[in-house]
């Protein structure tokens, strides 16, 4: 960059998700998150296309080799009923993963509509719908979720999934839509939303087009946190027995399961595997959240911002000479 | 002499009644929002599965001792249409009757304080020691930005908040129960030991049961209320008023504890408001691990055995809770920050 500055003697000019980036490499936390997180990831997928592909079974019992430690054969040991370890594991991976993401969509979708319809209308939808957000984000999350499974106690075990994903969801959208509508109450009031009105742009297109993508960053740092999020809950869950039950792994079942004195005592990797993983997983997505604030954040003091800074003000300088 | 008593009676007045004002405001808009969760609680009542008639008849009753069932609905108001049945519902419950735990076979009302006084114990004594040592922490990494110290600590509250608390309680399990055996597993108190209640060994015994799950809740709550006292902090000593204070030549212990930490003290207070009932929420899980006696123990098996009166009680409770610890930030706020009544009143 610095030899293209030198030979045109003109910046180059970059975008803002190229210097988010930019600042993103630099952070190297971030980095090795988001490494840790695509390796996991990956292995997780494996697995379940594994188990998909050789129609693997999980309810398999073999007796003779119960509890037996981690070994060349069964890199995760087995379980009271025999089973290999390690395919259950990272099934329940599979799950969190499952249950994460479309929980955050669900839940980020809501936090978007309400944040926008109440920023950009204000008045009375504002004071309803930011009551409402009150009051939602006021529940404790378990207890709530707990009265809402009772409701559902009868349904299938595959569809007590999507439920889940619901509730989490539905329950985790306060926060952003709180973000993006004191966003766009500021946003409103710029100049380039004067100018949107004043060319009588529908208010449809003025949300969609204009206020929202400016606070995309903004979505995209706080659906990560909500991702990382979204597996505790589903973990806590399931170790409260409200989740997919056996032979479908979970973490937090696994774990529950594991949670008696015996198991921890003797089979420990009954319980350090699913749950470091757990633990590694939210950690990894979490340090990539971080490492997304800080490169969003325009108040973090980069060279490049510095340097933005300076070239906007020696322009606007330049223009003064220019008419005088 | 009497007018200056006059005038500063007065001047009392005058600064109290916008307070009282403000908080008379607040528990009017606590009025729709009460109605709102009583019809969402009630119609969660409609679709509990299962009878709530069955838990106020013995199960042993002969059958031709049966009372009237139809009777019986009547007088605990479950027919009529929807309307009619939730002024009922909502009338028993004003007066304080929470329906028959079908397990236990009591008004869920008797069962109820004896949880919340255990809950109570396990959660105030571990908000305080996690709020305390936040505070110290918070103020010590915003002073010392980017120090050693600093650096722990956010490594820190970055491993608690990506630590599932049950993990945690596993950990520590692992290590100071089965390795090196100095705590008990878990319980509230030894049931071999035959203890006086209220006596000297009771409270020994008790504090020794305690030391792990108030160690779980602590690490959990510690690591998000540092980073935000830290945050509240540093953007305190960013002010003018602090440079101010600091080149008025006032020393460093007198600008951070008097001047700065009081005004990062505001938004503080408003997360503990908030962390009240998140508190209670997230102790299910602690409670179920160490098998503390507590409301979430209650809920968890509540759910399990599907004893759906205790259910409903237990999500009134923590309503109630949420909606006092609203009020609680609130009025907070008005008596703390002269600004928010001011700001609220035009």
């Amino acid at each position: 960059m610095a030899k293209k500055i030198k030979n045109t003697n003109v910046e180059e000019i970059v975008s803002p998700t190229k210097l988010m980036i930019q600042r993103f490499k630099k952070n190297k936390l971030a980095v090795i998150g988001l490494v840790v997180f695509i390796i996991l990831t990956s292995l997780i997928l494996i697995s379940k296309a594994y188990i998909t592909i050789t129609d693997y079974n999980l309810a398999n019992v073999d007796l003779v080799n119960k509890y037996q430690g981690p070994s060349l054969a069964n890199p995760f040991g087995t379980d009271d009923a025999g089973r290999n370890y390690m395919p259950r594991v990272f099934l329940g991976g599979y799950i969190s993963l499952q249950v994460g993401i479309l929980a955050t969509v669900i839940s980020t979708t809501l936090g978007i509509l309400v944040g926008g319809i109440s920023g950009f209308y204000g008045k009375k939808v504002d004071m309803i719908l930011m009551r409402v957000t009150e009051i939602v984000s006021s529940f404790p999350f378990l207890p709530i979720a707990i009265t809402i499974s009772v409701l559902f106690v009868d349904i299938p075990e595959q569809q007590r999934l999507y439920v889940m994903m619901f509730v989490i969801g539905i329950l985790g959208w306060t926060s952003l839509a709180r973000m993006i509508r004191g966003q766009i109450l500021s946003l409103r009031e710029q100049e380039f939303m004067t100018a949107a009105r004043a060319l009588g742009i529908t208010k449809r297109q003025q949300i969609l087009k204009h206020l929202i993508p400016n606070t995309v960053a903004y979505i995209i740092v706080n659906a990560t946190t909500a991702f990382a999020g979204a597996i505790l809950s589903e973990a806590s869950l399931a170790f409260l027995g409200l989740s997919v039950n056996e032979p479908i792994p979970t973490w937090g079942a696994l774990l529950s399961a594991a949670s008696t004195s015996t198991i921890m005592k003797n089979y420990w990797w009954m319980w350090v595997f699913p749950g470091v993983l757990l633990f590694t997983l939210i950690m990894s997505i979490n340090l990539i959240g971080e490492g997304l604030r800080d490169s969003v954040d325009p108040k973090a003091h980069i060279k490049f911002k510095k340097q933005a800074k300076i070239s906007l003000f020696s322009k606007i300088f330049k223009k003064k000479e220019v008419n005088a | 002499m009497e007018n200056n008593k006059t005038n500063a009676l007065q001047e009392f007045f005058a600064s109290v009644i916008p307070i009282v004002k403000y908080i008379l405001k607040r528990l009017l808009y606590m009025i729709p929002v009460l109605l709102i969760m009583s019809l969402i609680i009630f119609l969660i009542v409609e679709n509990m599965p299962g009878d709530p008639i069955w838990a106020y008849i013995d199960p042993e009753t002969p059958m031709d001792r049966m009372p009237d069932l139809d009777l019986l609905r009547e007088q605990l108001g479950l027919v009529g249409p929807l309307h009619e049945r939730y002024g009922k519902w909502l009338m028993r419950v004003l007066q304080g009757d929470l329906g028959m735990s079908s397990v236990m076979r009591r008004p869920v009302v008797e069962v109820l304080p004896y949880y919340i006084k255990n809950s109570l114990l396990l959660n105030v004594f571990a908000f305080i020691l996690a709020f305390f040592i936040s505070i110290i922490v918070g103020i010590k990494s915003a002073v010392n930005r980017y120090s050693a110290f600093d650096n722990f600590w956010t490594v820190f509250s970055m491993f608690g908040i990506s630590m599932p608390s049950f993990f945690m309680a596993m950990l520590l399990i692992f290590f100071f129960v089965i390795i090196i055996p100095i705590f008990p597993f878990s319980g509230m108190i030894d049931p071999r030991a035959n203890h006086v209640v209220g006596s000297l060994p009771y409270y020994k015994d008790l504090a020794y049961h305690m030391v792990l799950p108030v160690a779980v809740t602590c690490l959990g709550l510690i690591s998000s209320l540092v980073r935000y006292v830290r945050n509240a902090m540093l953007e305190v000593l960013k002010q003018d008023y602090i440079r101010t204070a600091r080149s008025k030549g006032l020393k460093d212990k007198v600008v951070i504890y008097r001047h700065a930490f009081r005004n990062a003290l505001i938004p503080v207070l408003t997360l503990v408001g908030l962390y009240v009932p998140l508190l209670f929420g997230g102790s299910v899980l602690v409670e179920k691990i160490f098998a503390w006696p507590g409301v979430g123990n209650l809920l968890n098996t509540a759910y399990t055995q599907r004893d759906s009166q205790v259910i409903l009680a237990l999500t009134i409770f923590y309503s109630m809770l949420t909606l006092l610890a609203n009020l609680f930030v609130d009025v907070s706020y008005a008596l703390v920050d002269p600004r928010v009544r001011v700001g609220d009143g035009e």
